[in-house]
């Protein structure tokens, strides 16, 4: 489904992804791990061209996404994104942020997306907070309306950017149960995380990156279990 | 299409800058080129007003004149000619520009100052229409008779003694603007006395370099000279004069001002020292 | 009555009454209006453009913009108002208040291009990459997330442009336009009289200023629901 071929990205001097290939297939619920500065974060913002990358390839549906020629934005409807601050528009209503792209897009009618958006609030219980302003919701229930923004796009993939990190503790859990549920539902997932247990219970496949590179994946047993590389046996003893 | 448009607007600005270039340049052209020729802008614009043939006083009645703001030309106008579109301006320079323009037809304006615009622009010409004589005085605050009277005491000496004569011979010869020789700035001391003016007023005040000069400066000098005061000249906008008298910014205000009965009703004027009378500025 | 109260009266009555000096006001504070509403309708649509073409990724556009924005704003208002007038329209005909209108808004559009390009850029990053990632292009992005948002943020100092603006057609009279400071100045001329013309003047401008400023923050605290938390 996703194909990564030589990818590289400089900011300037800064060389921060060496080279990455990849694939993802459909149904994978891939979770990226490694220590902040390993460049999980801007390998995720190049699947959809949010960071431009600087060399490499990457298939999406049988398209070069990095191709100029590619129409970009016709790809990103099929690859939701989550990020870590939320960014919910802050001035519509939690249902107008739910039916803007899609009615603007032309993918559904306006009544249409309507009712898809009650449908979705209905589904984390938040059908009640159709009309209020972002600013009004606590860190939490931005985040669910986030996925569910996303998901009325009927996205084929979600890339989930640190989506708990910049929650209090106690909303962590509603965050990630929605992610569960999600993943139950058999959505392919690419989820850039902290949350080791998320990884070891959701996770089909666990990376661990370090420096730009993809250091170890495996499986979460074996990743957890039975880490091989010493840097990844390093940050496991520090994290867990 | 949001970038056709920025471009398109782009790329009007950039003319429009170019034309404003363009223009600037005949302006300068203009001024510096004013006393030997007339510059190709000018005479191409004297063609649209040449089409307002003003010959008498009646023919200015529905006309676009211009006037300096505060003066008698304007009280003339506006009294005269009530139908007339008057245009008043900071200075009588700027309203023979817009008469050069083709934005006037016409500007009235006392006779020395006129004479030298039209001297400075071989398009513009005077007509002589007999409008109004006035009578240029010295004002002062209401009830301040002490200054007045030796304000009225000098006038008298100078007019004994040939300096009148010798300041309307330095600042109005015969020859035109180009002959005026300024005299030696006369040095006062003592305590300030304030004199009120407005320097866009040839030959009587303006400016030459960076000082205020001319008759009624010079004869201002000798006021302060005569009372042992420092003279200090206030240049501010005519129509600023009288308030600014009436506040007691300044002391006194000689500006080739008319005594009008109007204004002796607010202040008090001395002796008239110069006669003088509103012409017409035409194009030619 | 006191004696100061007969004289205040007889000044209020030879300024303002007498020959219908009132009227004068009047007229001059249309003027002053028209002058003023003009300009920031121009201003607007130049500053929009300008702002646009500041924060686009064309090096051709952002430096054409960022000229305007620099010469505009570097040079005062009399002086633009006497180019536009003696120089730029010399050779047009066109009546006097357009001119005025057009080199206001001229002048206008440069300040209002700095607010909106700072409440474009004030926007977070993070919503146009929300907008973005849902597939929404880039202009789409722009005119439904960001210009709603900056249009919020930009508006108390939009609205102080505009009480800016008013205040500066005052200058209006350079080009032999009767504009409220003007009529004020006529009226000081035949009376001789500076209290209450300036005064008056005064308490028009500040009525103005004052009145708009109010509107303007309905308006704000309407827009601003979406903020309340």
């Amino acid at each position: 489904m996703i194909e990564v071929k030589n990818l590289e990205k400089s900011f300037k001097e800064l060389h921060v992804l060496k080279g990455i290939n990849e694939t993802i297939h459909r149904g994978e619920k891939v979770v990226i791990i490694g220590p902040s500065g390993s460049g999980k974060s801007t390998f995720l913002r190049c699947l959809n061209r949010l960071e431009e990358p600087t060399s490499g390839e990457i298939w999406f549906e049988g398209q070069n996404i990095v191709d100029k020629r590619c129409d970009i934005n016709k790809l990103r409807q099929k690859m939701g994104m989550v990020f870590q601050q939320f960014n919910l528009f802050s001035h519509l209503t939690v249902e107008e942020n739910i039916t803007l792209a899609p009615v603007k897009l032309k993918i559904l009618s306006q009544e249409d997306a309507r009712a898809r958006a009650h449908e979705l609030l209905e589904r984390i219980g938040l059908a009640d907070k159709a009309s209020v302003y972002p600013s009004q919701l606590s860190g939490g229930q931005q985040q669910r309306i986030a996925i569910v923004r996303a998901l009325a796009m009927n996205p084929d993939v979600m890339l989930f950017d640190e989506p708990t990190s910049a929650l209090d503790p106690e909303m962590v859990g509603e965050v990630l149960s929605l992610m569960r549920k999600l993943a139950e539902d058999g959505m392919t997932m690419v989820v850039v995380t902290h949350e080791m247990g998320f990884a070891r219970e959701v996770g089909t496949r666990v990376l661990f990156m370090d420096e730009g590179q993809i250091v170890e994946q495996n499986t979460p047993g074996e990743f957890f279990g039975n880490p091989q590389n010493p840097r990844l046996q390093d940050f496991l003893s520090k994290v867990l | 299409m949001k970038k056709v448009v920025s471009l398109a607007l782009a790329a009007a600005m950039m003319l429009s800058m170019a034309a404003c270039g363009g223009s600037s340049t005949t302006s300068e052209a203009e001024t510096s080129s004013a006393a030997s020729t007339t510059s190709a802008s000018s005479a191409a614009g004297s063609e649209a007003a040449s089409g307002s043939a003003i010959t008498t006083a009646e023919d200015l009645a529905d006309k676009r004149i211009g006037v300096q703001a505060g003066t008698t030309g304007e009280i003339y106008v506006q009294e005269n000619f009530p139908d007339a579109e008057l245009g008043s301006y900071k200075s009588g320079m700027d309203a023979a520009l817009d008469l050069k323009n083709g934005k006037l037809d016409a500007v009235v304006l006392d006779e020395l100052p006129a004479q030298s615009i039209v001297a400075q622009n071989d398009d513009l010409m005077i007509l002589d229409l007999d409008l109004a004589t006035e009578e240029y005085a010295i004002a002062v605050k209401k009830g301040n008779t002490e200054l007045l009277d030796s304000i009225n005491a000098t006038i008298k000496r100078m007019q004994e003694d040939g300096t009148y004569e010798s300041l309307v011979n330095a600042f109005m010869p015969a020859e035109g603007d180009d002959a005026i020789v300024i005299p030696e700035k006369v040095a006062t001391e003592g305590e300030v006395i304030k004199m009120g003016t407005n320097a866009a007023f040839k030959p009587f005040e303006y400016a030459e370099g960076t000082e205020v000069v001319g008759f009624d400066i010079s004869m201002s000098e000798q006021i302060a000279l005569d009372m042992g005061r420092q003279l200090q000249v206030e240049d501010m906008a005519f129509d600023s004069l009288l308030s600014a008298l009436d506040t007691g910014v300044v002391d006194f205000v000689a500006a080739g001002m008319t005594a009008t009965e109007e204004r002796r009703q607010s202040v008090d004027f001395s002796d008239p020292y110069y006669s003088s009378k509103q012409v017409v500025i035409l194009k030619k | 009555m006191p004696e100061f109260l007969v004289s205040l009266s007889q000044a209020l009555y030879q300024n303002l009454v007498a020959k219908d000096r009132w009227l004068l006001l009047l007229q001059g504070l249309g003027n002053t209006l028209l002058i003023a509403l003009g300009a920031i309708l121009i201003g607007t649509v130049i500053g929009v453009v300008i702002a646009l073409m500041r924060v686009s990724d064309n090096k051709l556009l952002q430096g054409i913009a960022k000229v305007y924005v620099t010469v505009i704003r570097g040079i005062p208002m009399v002086t633009q108002l006497m180019i536009f007038n003696f120089i730029i329209f010399a050779p047009v005909d066109m009546p006097k208040l357009m001119i005025a209108t057009i080199s206001f808004g001229v002048n206008s559009g440069a300040y209002c291009a700095e607010i909106f390009r700072a409440g474009i850029q004030g926007v977070p990053l993070g919503q146009k990459e929300a907008g973005r990632s849902l597939g929404l292009s880039k202009a789409q992005t722009m005119y439904l997330i960001v210009i709603p948002q900056a249009v919020k943020a930009v508006l108390p100092t939009y609205t102080n442009e505009f009480v800016v603006l008013i205040k500066e057609t005052a200058v209006a009279s350079y080009i032999a336009l009767v504009d409220l400071t003007k009529a004020s100045d006529m009226i000081r001329n035949a009376t001789f009289n500076a209290w209450v013309p300036l005064l008056a003047a005064a308490a028009i401008y500040l009525c103005l200023t004052l009145g708009l400023s109010h509107l303007f923050a309905r308006l704000e605290r309407r827009l601003a629901r979406s903020d309340r938390g």
